[in-house]
C-alpha cells in the first residue's frame, strides 16, 4: 500500500515538473522569437529612418530647386516653382560637402557604412533622360536625343538687379522647340518672348540668346536653347553678378507610358540595402 | 473529522502550491518587461526619440532653434514629452561641436538610454540634432 502511495506521488511530480518544464521551454521559445522579430523589424524600420533622414527634402535645402508638379494629360509637363541662382553659392562644393558629412560623420555615429554614389549638384528626369544641373550661378538642362520629345519650355526668372535697356530675343529658327522667356527685374518691370528654336542649332548671336544687361549691380541674365559650347541639345540659364530666381520653369513632353521621376545616384546603407536616390516621382 | 482536517490540509498546500507559482510568474514576468536593458523598452524609447526629432526637423524647428538661439522655445517643446519620458537634445555642428543643448525639465540622468539622430541643413551646412531619452524615475 505504502508503495503504491510512493509510486502515486513520484508520478504526480513527474508529471507537474514536466509540465512545469513544457510550458518553461515554450515560454522561452516565444520570447526569443518574440525578440527576434522585434530586432528584425528594428533594423528595417532603423534603414528607411536613415534613408529618410539622409535624403528627405535634401535637394530643396541644398540646391534651391523645388518641383512643384508633374501633370499627364495629352502631354507631360513637369514644373519647377523654385531655383535660386546666385554667384555668392557653389552648389557643387554644398552638395559635395553633404556627401563627405554624409559618408564620414553620420556614418560613423550611426555606426554604419554610408556611401550617396553619384550624388552631386544634377538630376535626371526619367524617362527622357535629361539631366538638370544646378552651378552657382547657371542652370543647364541636357536633353537627350532624339531632341522632339521636348516639345516646349517656359521660363520666369527674377533678378533683384535692375534693367538696363531691353530684352533681347534670337532669331526663331522657324521649327522646333517653344522656348517662352520672361525676365522680371527688381522694380516689377518685365519683357516676354518666345521663339521655336532647333535643338541642334547653334543659336548664339555670336554669344547670346534671350539676354537682358542689368546694373545695380551691373550683370547680366541669358537663356540659351540648342547647341550651347558644341553640345546639343542644351538649356542654358545664365547669369553674371546678378542673384536670380526662376520661379518658374516649365517643360513640356511627349507622352511617355512610363512614370516620370527624377532621380539622382544611390544609396548604400550597410551591406544589404541599395536604393536609387529617387527625389520626385508621379 | 479525520476526512475534513485532510481537506483543510490539501486546500491550504493547494493555495500555497498557486501563490509559489504566482509568485514565480510575477517574477518572470517583472525580469522580462522591466524597463531596464529589455528591447521592448528601447525600442519604445527609440521610437519616441525618433519621432521627435522628426517631428523637430519637418517642421523647421531645428533651424529656427539655431538660428534664434531660443532655448526655452527648445526645452518647452522637449517639455512635452509624456511624463513618464526623459530626454535631452543637443545640436551639433558639421565638426561634431555641440552648439546647444537642453534636458527635460525635473530629470535625473540615467544609464539606461536610446540615442537617435537626425541630420538637418541649415544655411546650406549640414549639422546634427542628437536625442538622448530615458524612462523616468523617481
Amino acid at each position: 500500500m505504502q508503495n503504491k502511495k510512493g509510486f502515486l506521488f513520484t508520478l504526480i511530480t513527474f508529471l507537474l515538473m514536466f509540465s512545469i518544464l513544457i510550458f518553461a521551454k515554450s515560454y522561452l521559445h516565444n520570447q526569443i522569437s518574440l525578440s527576434e522579430s522585434i530586432v528584425r523589424s528594428n533594423s528595417f524600420s532603423r534603414l528607411f529612418y536613415i534613408e529618410n533622414d539622409i535624403l528627405s527634402n535634401t535637394f530643396y535645402e541644398l540646391l534651391k530647386v523645388r518641383l512643384d508638379s508633374i501633370t499627364r494629360s495629352s502631354d507631360v509637363i513637369i514644373r519647377f516653382n523654385h531655383s535660386e541662382l546666385s554667384h555668392a553659392v557653389a552648389y557643387e562644393t554644398v552638395a559635395s560637402n553633404y556627401k563627405d558629412y554624409i559618408e564620414n560623420t553620420y556614418s560613423s555615429k550611426v555606426n554604419l557604412d554610408i556611401a550617396l554614389d553619384g550624388f552631386n549638384n544634377s538630376f535626371v528626369i526619367r524617362p527622357y533622360n535629361t539631366r538638370f544641373l544646378i552651378d552657382g550661378q547657371n542652370l543647364y538642362l541636357f536633353f537627350s536625343p532624339p531632341y522632339a520629345s521636348i516639345n516646349s519650355i517656359s521660363i520666369y526668372a527674377v533678378t533683384n538687379s535692375e534693367r538696363m535697356g531691353n530684352c533681347d530675343s534670337p532669331i526663331g529658327d522657324g521649327s522646333g522647340t517653344l522656348i517662352t522667356q520672361t525676365f522680371e527685374d527688381k522694380t516689377g518691370w518685365t519683357c516676354t518672348n518666345s521663339k521655336l528654336l532647333n535643338a541642334i542649332e547653334n543659336n548664339g548671336k555670336p554669344d547670346k540668346q534671350f539676354y537682358l544687361s542689368l546694373k545695380n549691380p551691373p550683370g547680366s541674365m541669358e537663356v540659351k536653347f540648342g547647341q550651347v559650347s558644341g553640345v546639343n541639345g542644351v538649356l542654358a540659364i545664365l547669369t553674371s553678378n546678378s542673384h536670380v530666381n526662376i520661379t518658374e520653369l516649365s517643360l513640356t513632353y511627349d507622352l511617355d507610358p512610363n512614370k516620370v521621376y527624377l532621380e539622382s545616384g544611390s544609396i548604400s546603407i550597410g551591406k544589404n540595402k541599395t536604393s536609387k536616390i529617387i527625389l520626385a516621382q508621379e | 473529522m479525520q476526512l475534513n482536517k485532510k481537506a483543510i490540509l490539501f486546500t491550504i498546500d493547494a493555495l500555497f502550491a498557486l501563490m509559489l507559482c504566482l509568485s514565480f510568474f510575477l517574477y518572470i514576468n517583472y525580469y522580462f518587461f522591466s524597463n531596464d536593458g529589455n528591447p521592448y523598452a528601447q525600442y519604445d524609447l527609440l521610437k519616441v526619440s525618433e519621432d521627435y526629432l522628426t517631428i523637430l526637423e519637418k517642421s523647421n524647428s531645428l533651424s529656427y532653434i539655431l538660428n534664434s538661439g531660443n532655448l526655452t522655445y527648445m526645452r518647452d517643446y522637449i517639455d512635452t514629452l509624456s511624463v513618464n519620458y526623459c530626454a535631452n537634445l543637443t545640436i551639433l555642428d558639421s565638426s561634431n561641436v555641440p552648439q546647444y543643448s537642453v534636458s527635460k525639465t525635473g530629470c535625473l540622468n540615467s544609464d539606461q538610454y536610446v540615442i537617435s539622430r537626425r541630420v538637418f541643413i541649415n544655411n546650406l551646412d549640414p549639422y546634427m540634432a542628437n536625442m538622448k531619452v530615458w524612462y523616468y524615475a523617481k
